[in-house]
């Protein structure tokens, strides 16, 4: 029992929801629950975080108190996992780095801000995890799926590094390219359209192709393409291929040679889309960099 | 002053916090559940596309993002004037906020909750979880699993994920649903009503127990909130919103759309959450609660056979009256899986279900629209406008554990009178404490869409 590797789980500024992929393992559960000692979790009562030998962290850090937890998890986790998109670039809460912090409490609030000294502050800028400490592992995805999750556990437990994947969302999405592959002085299509706006969704064919903005070519792969073979557009949720950050402006740049500019511009939401998942990864990096 | 911290709070969906106030002669004053998170969904979502918002929303829980997303659909189609969808885009959706409520009710009364029926204080901590339920009872545990990827798997199956849907846009649905999804979900549905009935005796077994013994009967009554089908039954997609009093009689029944007419919100310096209230009784009398509790409180029926017979049964330990016991939620929460087994087969034998009609096209406009639903934990509201390119400019969310947040103060005082003992707390009294939270299972994450700390729920006591 004694022997059995240690992990803590905690929770920054995040949804549970990578937590809900890790149960999401379902049958595979009791025997993964075998193989470790689980300590300071969401799912039993023990309060302390101690040293341990895999630390995971799921969420974003954005507030005074998810610096101070980040920081104790680092120091006392042998192998410290970023589990998910919000930990590894900051996910989708990182879109308030759009406005200065002030002004989205006062729009909020309306002037009545909350400010007792028991509710923590809000740092200026939603962080990723590894913008603050150094991190072991990183398993991607908003969430990441129940099999990336066991798989990099199960390996992390052989003293193995986990997997990591290096294609875009391309390599698996089904739909097929024709024009996108020829170099060509037009832009694929005369307008950009929303998906719902379609008279008829093609299952088979790119949806750049038909005039929808996806975020397939800046995404790397590893969901399965679960969106667009569902007739819903790749919304960058695993972030960039690794190696790269800027996911955002390298959506910008590859989607303008594309699609119209006008269109982008004033039919569909370029800045929502394209940093929807990593914009805390951009402005970190683009900060350190000036 | 001097405190006292449990910290966090464990087994609930994040990390929160209690605070406890206790006075000079040792006794409770007041405690307060605080939500210490902000993640401020509802500045950012301003400029993004209104028909992106389902997908968006759902990102603010990782354990109820099916009712975000769809009522956050029903707001985005009322703001782009969609009257009609296909008849299979709402069966899909009805079985979508089925196949979520299974999971999530499950998740929290086996996974999360049920530790506290079986174990106590002298249970070491680590095995007051779903590990110490795999030892013990490692065939509940089991059902427990499989309860959970019942509703799973039709979430994926359906909402293309199997956490976060992305089929369900305005005019409809991305996606129809095979002949071959239909039977293998009847046949891992038939199943699960079984297992979902006995659940409900478990429940109905260790909730009277709990009821027996020691749990805090003190908690004040409340109003009750919840959306009603139109022959006053349950219902999760649709309906109107209904409030009843302390006594269960009814006080106002309303369109959603006219939501702000009865509901306003206030804000309180030591919390990012903030406080709804009923309008027409001010912010002190017009406390309600939603929830499954509230929904059974509050409806007449439960049009499904077996969970029909378990509602009269609940109705009838209330002689009358509305069960204001927060030990109840369990109960409620686990006669609403079985119902959603129940409901999903009736729809699942719909022809519309195998439909390949799924979606119209709609066109973008300005507009303002509101879509409610119920969420496992509650009535959840999304108000959104847009401008003529389709580009939110509003957006306000009320989620289930807000609408809460002034009844778990009141409940957490109550059980903290009970657990402090001479100006302190033992292991035994934070457990009854946190258990008390947990009967509402709240949400920390949703909650915090517009506020957002480390979600901890942390105990303190500070002498005055």
């Amino acid at each position: 029992m004694q022997d059995k590797p240690t992990v803590a789980i905690g929770l920054l500024s995040g949804c549970f929801g990578c937590l809900t992929s890790l149960l999401d393992i379902a049958d595979d559960l009791p025997g993964l629950l075998e193989k470790i000692n689980l300590r300071r979790t969401p799912f039993n009562d023990v309060k302390e975080v101690e040293q341990v030998s895999i630390g995971i962290l799921e969420g974003a850090v954005a507030t005074s108190a998810n610096v101070s937890l980040a920081q104790e998890m680092r120091k006392k986790s042998e192998v410290l996992i970023a589990l998910g998109t919000c930990s590894t670039f900051g996910g989708i809460g990182g879109l308030r780095n759009l406005e200065p912090v002030e002004k989205v409490l006062d729009s909020v609030y309306k002037g009545k801000i909350p400010n007792a000294s028991d509710v923590p502050e809000l740092l200026p800028k939603v962080m990723p995890l590894g913008a603050l400490v150094p991190v072991d592992v990183m398993i991607r995805g908003c969430p990441p799926s129940s099999d990336d999750i066991l798989q990099a556990l199960t390996a992390l437990l052989s003293n193995e590094k986990p997997a990591e994947y290096i294609k875009n969302l391309c390599n698996q999405c089904p739909r097929t390219k024709k024009n996108i592959m020829n170099p060509r002085r037009e832009f694929l299509t005369e307008g950009v359209r929303a998906v719902m706006e379609l008279e008829e969704i093609d299952p088979y064919r790119c949806f750049l192709e038909q005039g929808v903005v996806c975020a397939g070519l800046v995404t790397v792969e590893g969901c399965g393409a679960r969106c667009t073979s569902n007739n819903i557009p790749c919304r960058g949720c695993y972030g960039p291929v690794p190696g790269v950050h800027g996911q955002g402006n390298k959506f910008v740049n590859t989607i303008s040679c594309l699609l119209p500019a006008g269109g982008i511009m004033f039919h569909d939401d370029i800045v929502g889309t394209g940093y929807r998942f990593c914009l805390a990864d951009d402005t970190y990096f683009h900060d350190k960099e000036n | 002053m001097k405190k006292l911290e449990i910290e966090p709070i464990s087994r609930i969906e994040g990390e929160g916090k209690v605070t406890v106030f206790v006075g000079a002669d040792d006794e409770v004053v007041q405690a307060r559940f605080q939500m210490m998170e902000f993640r401020a969904f509802e500045e950012f979502v301003k400029g993004r596309m209104i028909w992106e918002m389902p997908l968006i929303t759902s990102k603010i829980c990782g354990i109820c993002p099916v009712p975000h997303s769809l009522a956050s659909l029903k707001a985005a189609e009322a703001a782009l004037g969609v009257d009609e969808i296909p008849d299979t885009a709402l069966v899909l959706r009805k079985l979508l906020i089925g196949g979520g409520a299974i999971q999530d009710h499950a998740l929290h009364f086996l996974y999360l909750a049920f530790p506290d029926f079986i174990f106590n204080a002298e249970t070491p901590p680590e095995k007051r979880s779903v590990n110490g339920l795999l030892e013990k009872h490692p065939d509940l545990a089991k059902k427990a699993i499989f309860l959970r990827k019942c509703g799973v798997r039709l979430v994926e199956m359906i909402g293309g994920h199997a956490i976060y849907p992305v089929t369900a846009i305005p005019g409809g649905m991305s996606k129809s649903l095979s002949l071959n999804d239909i039977s293998e979900i009847k046949d891992i549905y038939h199943k699960g009503v079984a297992v979902a009935e006995e659940c409900v005796e478990l429940a109905w077994k260790v909730v009277h127990s709990k009821v027996k013994e020691r749990f805090p009967q003190d908690v004040s009554s409340s109003k009750y909130l919840a959306l009603i089908s139109p022959d006053n039954g349950l219902t999760h997609y649709d309906g109107q919103v209904r409030v009843t009093d302390e006594k269960g009689n009814p006080l106002e029944t309303f369109a959603p759309s006219d939501y702000a007419t009865f509901i306003e919100e206030d804000v309180e310096r030591d919390s990012w959450a903030k406080f709804p209230f009923l309008r027409r009784n001010g912010r002190h009398d017009g406390m309600y609660r939603v929830g499954p509790l509230a929904r059974l409180n509050t409806i007449d029926q439960i049009n499904t056979q077996k969970a029909g017979g378990w509602f009269e049964k609940f109705q009838s330990l209330g002689e009358g009256l509305p069960l204001h016991n927060i030990i109840y939620y369990h109960l409620a929460r686990c006669i609403e899986i079985l119902y959603e087994f129940e409901m999903s087969l009736e729809l699942l034998e719909d022809k519309a279900a195998a439909g390949q009609e799924t979606r119209i096209p709609v066109a973008r406009q300005a507009g303002e629209g509101v879509g409610i639903v119920e969420a496992p934990r509650g009535t959840l509201i999304h108000h959104y406008s847009c401008g003529q390119r389709g580009e939110v400019t509003q957006a306000n969310m009320i989620v289930p554990t807000t609408h809460n947040n002034a009844a778990l103060n009141e409940t957490v005082t109550a059980a903290a009178k009970k657990a402090v003992i001479k100006g302190s707390l033992d292991e035994t009294g934070r457990q009854l404490i946190e258990m008390a939270v947990r009967s509402y299972d709240p949400c920390l994450s949703c909650a915090t869409h517009s506020w957002n700390e480390n979600h901890r729920l942390k105990i303190e006591i500070i002498r005055v």
